[in-house]
């Protein structure tokens, strides 16, 4: 099967996929091995020599050299900046470069995979993926906080990728009912069926059909048909739930009978947006209407068509309890689906090596009449192997990329040229890229805060807040109390709370970082850890994971890139002016080289001669010692002490090598 | 212009020389090559206007307490009286008694209409022609402008956006460098734009040549042009600070009788900024104005708003006409949609959400002043006449800066869009 080359692969998943999707997703859990295949060694190596010899074949056929490999320096802070999205700390790197152990690079993979670090980075990477936010709708009322912290719990049980799809499409319940945060998903376009629809097939599926919601596509082969029979697998479920204690509720802040003290109005709005109004239910009826407007070639406005997939594999509608969500979730998440593997075995493919085999990595076209060659694919062979191995592990993705980080490959030197993501290439060598905005961040505050990891932000937190009020409740458990209460109940919860707030006013919040409510979470590394050890450090110094999703408009992360999570994968790396004033003007000076109790001044400190410290900046700060170049260019300012040190802080933040990932 | 901009010139590249040398940093060709520059541009018409200040009452300007009264009609009117303009014939709501006096100058968009009805998706609309989408952000109108026209003055950012939430006026598809830069407080000035008071200019010298040689060393490892884009910004950025353009963004270098007449609002303190912005030409200057969301006792909360527009924009009218910059600068008085010609007595008097009609307003830039296009019915309820979308609003902007309004830009995923969608400027409100 690896052997195929990929249009086989492809045409062999096509014809196979009706009978597969028939498969029960307990079937599917029975029929996965027990053990991981990526735990034992030998698998591994096997594996990781498997990409390595397609990547050979490739450099052999495009005559072209590979890189000498990085030395560990370089190899050391890529990897931290790929597996957990920061540089690393002064003890780390030295820890590592002073190991003379043969398999401190493997082993380095394995705790870095292991750690809190990984948990975060990668959380970060699937809400820019789905679009999560700390608010869902366009109003922003409804809380994104469940819908976040499954994605988080998702991604620390590495739950594997197909199984996490299929919950996303699936699932119903109460945005803050226990083990339902993933309603979100839908929840996050309410009142825009159309649009998820659209996003789930980019997202998944590689298929660009939002073109043909209002016409036939005009340069690929999608009708517009297609995306109605598509959007029909999740039309008829409903987000929200508009019934009388909820219409009773909204009436107490919206309409005749409204509350006329503005606390109260409060609480029942968000009794009403996060509670009453707020989950999704019903299966999908696998059917739906035409528009009125419907112009495409197949259908009629206003007429009714069933569920049907864009590749074949799946349909459903038109009868009593049929469960289209389901159908469409297990069609597109088995593993012979033509494109849900090679979908993901590309995305984390770019994750770990900079470029997709095929860019972009959420559009992949087949050749058609428009588009004679299809998508351009860098190493086909080596795709399809990836596919293989992506099954094999039963898609955990953690597996997965432990495998490439275990490569030749990945461990090759830097490209000293410019790498056009768009064409074909042959992994000859690394592809120089900016850091993303969370990994500037978070490079930073690395510098600032000690065990930056284990800081817990509030931007989890399920403590229900209504409009900054703290209720002194959990969400979660507010659902449970309320979830069947009748309108008196809720009007008595209401008087209660009211009261509560009323004699609670002039409490101050506790402070951002560390809640209480989080550590209560059960979250044991946190609560091991004293949080005394963050006195008086930078509050707003946490990672990127720990902020609010996206962070506001005004936040360093967001000049830098940072997506608003709008659109799918929607950050960006590219430079602008205003970044640059930051560097040199703002963040760099203000809260790195400015806050003197920042730890990569104790590194310097610890240091005895003016060459040392130059070194402890250089590893802080570049991950590597300096050339002998570079030590003499220092050494002027080193020995002026801590004003000259701070002159070569902020030149070593300001250098191309800080920000470029090499 | 009221300066002489070859002095101007000459005297900048001056000051970047000296920038540049002692700071040893190589002048990187100008940032922003997807940006047009003013150069590359010639616009579609004579007189066009250069530069826009787009004033955006966030929220939903109630169009019968300001633009769109209705004398003969007090049960939509409230309490809200009516006042004589400086237009025979043209009347005004009393809350706007400085702005009446400038009438002449000014296009009362009275037949505006939108589908949208909540404010995101009205907002969205207004600022960029599109339905809001889960699939695609579409460029805010600024951002085509600057794609399309391009900077004026290429020192200083050319499309800023102050007081407003900064997503509003994000480049969309177009990408950062057609954003909007912001700024918070109009007088806090531009962000991280001067040096730290805790940096010497001894120090920042060496700073930066320390790190210009770690990058030349960096370069012998690799290049690339992201690379070399991202080290031409530290050129831009020190061109912004040492430029003289940078005092445009500084509201106390203007005299205290000037910051006076504009009042003390932060709304009225940004129609001053952006008119030393226009002065330093910048393109596109968008000022929010919030607060106008009036379900609850709407006969108080519009006249307070009124108050700091009232004195911000007739200010500004006046300010710009005396400079002889009217005539170049289109002023707009924009809203997401109107409110509701019924009274919500339940709620001490407010005013509900209303896209069926509301009013817009334009100034300057061409246009010719003391009359309204559009109008309602006797209630305020309905459109009878020029039915205006915020997409023909923008169309008309467009057509007013001598701009394309049916080039076609496609985006990164291959779907082609136009600076106003199917709008149709109003042509016939120019000279």
């Amino acid at each position: 099967m690896h052997r195929l080359t990929l249009s086989l692969l492809l045409r062999a998943a096509c014809c196979a996929a009706t009978s597969l999707a028939l498969l029960s997703p307990a079937a599917a859990q029975l029929s996965r091995k027990e053990s991981n295949p990526a735990n034992d060694p030998a698998w591994l190596k096997k594996t990781a020599l498997e990409i390595d010899k397609r990547l050979g074949a490739a450099f052999q056929k495009q005559s072209v050299r590979p890189l000498p490999p990085a030395d560990d320096s370089r190899w050391m802070r890529r990897l931290y900046l790929d597996a957990i999205g920061r540089i690393p700390t002064y003890a780390e790197a030295k820890a590592f470069l002073d190991s003379s152990a043969p398999d401190k690079r493997e082993k380095l993979v394995d705790e870095l995979l292991a750690s809190e670090g990984y948990v975060g980075h990668m959380y970060n990477y699937l809400c820019d993926l789905l679009r999560a936010t700390s608010s869902l709708g366009t109003d922003g009322t409804r809380s994104g906080i469940p819908y976040l912290r499954w994605i988080r719990e998702s991604v620390a049980q590495n739950k594997p990728y197909d199984k996490l799809t299929y919950e996303l499409i699936t699932t119903s319940g109460g945005g803050w009912e226990p083990g339902k945060g993933a309603v979100g998903y839908f929840e996050r376009d309410r009142g825009m069926p159309l649009d998820n629809m659209a996003n789930t097939t980019r997202i998944f599926l590689g298929t660009h059909i939002e073109c043909a919601q209002c016409h036939d596509h005009p340069y690929d082969k999608w009708k517009q048909l297609d995306f109605y029979e598509m959007s029909a697998f999740t039309h008829g479920l409903k987000t929200g739930n508009r019934d009388a204690r909820s219409q009773y509720a909204n009436e107490k802040y919206n309409g005749k009978t409204a509350e006329t003290d503005p606390a109260r109005r409060d609480l029942f709005r968000w009794l009403n947006e996060n509670i009453l109004d707020f989950g999704v239910s019903g299966t999908g009826t696998g059917q739906i209407t035409l528009p009125k407007d419907f112009k495409g070639k197949g259908g009629k406005p206003d007429e009714v068509v069933k569920a049907r997939s864009v590749f074949p594999g799946a349909s459903s509608g038109r009868r009593e309890n049929d469960d289209a969500r389901a159908k469409f979730a297990k069609w597109m998440t088995a593993s012979d689906n033509p494109r849900f593997t090679l979908l993901i075995a590309n995305r984390m493919w770019k994750k770990v090596m900079g470029i997709g085999l095929f860019e972009p990595v959420d559009k992949y076209v087949e050749p058609n009449k428009e588009n004679p060659t299809g998508t351009l694919v860098s190493n086909p062979e080596l795709l399809a192997y990836l596919q293989g191995v992506m099954r094999e592990l039963n898609y955990d993705l953690k597996a997965f990329q432990k495998v490439l980080f275990n490569t030749r490959g990945y461990a090759l030197g830097t490209n000293p040229n410019a790498v056009d993501p768009r064409l074909p290439y042959a992994f000859q060598g690394r592809a120089v890229r900016r850091m993303s905005a969370e990994q500037v961040w978070d490079s930073m505050a690395t510098l600032v805060v000690p065990d930056l990891d284990y800081r817990k932000g509030r931007a989890l937190d399920p403590t229900a807040r209504v409009y900054g009020k703290n209720l002194g409740q959990n969400a979660y458990d507010i659902w449970k109390e309320l979830e069947h209460a009748d309108i008196k109940t809720l009007s008595a919860w209401v008087d209660r709370i009211a009261r509560e707030i009323s004699s609670a006013k002039g409490q101050k919040e506790a402070p951002a970082a560390m809640s209480s409510s989080m550590m209560a979470e059960g979250d044991t590394k946190t609560a091991s850890l004293d949080p005394a050890k963050w006195a008086g450090y930078n509050q707003a110094l946490l990672r990127a994971a720990e902020l609010p999703s996206p962070t506001p408009p005004d936040h360093f992360l967001r000049k830098f890139g940072q997506s608003s999570r709008e659109v799918i994968e929607g950050g960006s790396s590219d430079s602008d002016v205003t970044q640059v004033l930051s560097l040199i003007n703002g963040h760099v000076e203000k809260t790195i080289i400015g806050d003197s109790k920042a730890v990569v001044y104790q590194a310097i400190d610890g240091a005895a001669t003016p060459e040392e410290k130059v070194a402890a900046a250089f590893l802080c700060i570049l991950s590597r010692p300096p050339t002998p170049a570079e030590l003499d260019l220092m050494l002027p300012e080193a020995k002026k002490g801590r004003d000259g040190l701070k002159n070569i802080l902020y030149a070593l933040l300001n250098s191309n090598e800080f920000i470029f990932i090499l | 212009m009221p300066f002489h901009r070859a002095d101007e010139f000459t005297r900048r590249e001056l000051m970047i020389k000296m920038a540049q040398s002692a700071f040893g940093i190589t002048l990187a060709p100008m940032i922003g090559s997807s940006v047009a520059t003013a150069a590359d541009f010639a616009p579609s018409r004579p007189r066009a206007a250069k530069s826009v200040i787009f004033l955006m009452m966030s929220g939903g300007m109630s169009h019968l307490d300001t633009w769109d009264v209705k004398p003969e009609n007090d049960k939509v009117m409230g309490d809200t009286k009516v006042i004589d303009t400086s237009v025979p014939g043209i009347k005004l709501s009393a809350n706007l008694p400085k702005t009446a006096l400038q009438m002449q100058h000014l296009v009362l968009m009275n037949g505006m209409s939108t589908n949208q009805g909540a404010h995101e998706q009205g907002q969205y609309l207004m600022q960029r022609s599109y339905d809001m989408r889960g699939t695609i952000v579409h460029p805010a109108l600024g951002s085509w402008v600057m794609r399309l026209a391009g900077k004026r003055n290429s020192n200083i950012p050319g499309f800023v956006s102050v007081s407003g939430d900064p997503n509003l006026v994000n480049g969309g598809y177009m990408g950062a460098k057609c954003a909007g830069v912001p700024i918070g407080d109009p007088n806090a000035g531009l962000q991280d734009s001067t040096l730290p008071s805790s940096i010497s200019e001894a120090d920042f010298t060496k700073r930066l040549s320390l790190a210009d040689s770690l990058n030349k060393q960096f370069h012998t490892v690799v290049n690339s042009p992201a690379i070399r884009d991202h080290e031409g910004l530290y050129s831009d950025a020190l061109r912004i600070m040492r430029c003289e353009d940078l005092k445009a963004f500084d509201l106390s270098k203007e005299p205290t009788e000037v910051k006076d007449t504009y009042g003390p609002s932060r709304f009225a303190q940004g129609c001053l900024l952006a008119r030393r912005l226009v002065e330093h030409g910048v393109r596109f200057i968008q000022v929010t104005h919030g607060g106008w969301d009036t379900h609850y006792d709407n006969f108080t909360a519009v006249p307070a708003r009124c108050k700091d527009l009232d004195d911000g924009l007739s200010a500004l009218l006046r300010d710009l006409n005396r400079r002889g910059l009217l005539q170049e600068t289109l002023v707009v008085v924009a809203t997401e949609f109107g409110r509701t010609p019924e009274i919500v007595a339940e709620h001490q008097d407010g005013r509900d959400h209303y896209p069926k009609a509301f009013s817009c307003v334009l100034g300057g830039g061409g246009v010719l002043g003391g009359q309204t296009y559009g109008k309602t019915d006797p209630t305020g309820g309905k459109v009878i006449e020029n039915l205006t979308t915020p997409q023909d609003l923008n169309a008309t902007i467009a057509h007013a800066l001598g701009l394309p309004v049916d080039q076609v830009i496609i985006s990164p995923s291959g779907r082609p869009f136009t600076i106003a969608d199917k709008g149709k400027p109003v042509t016939t409100l120019f000279a």
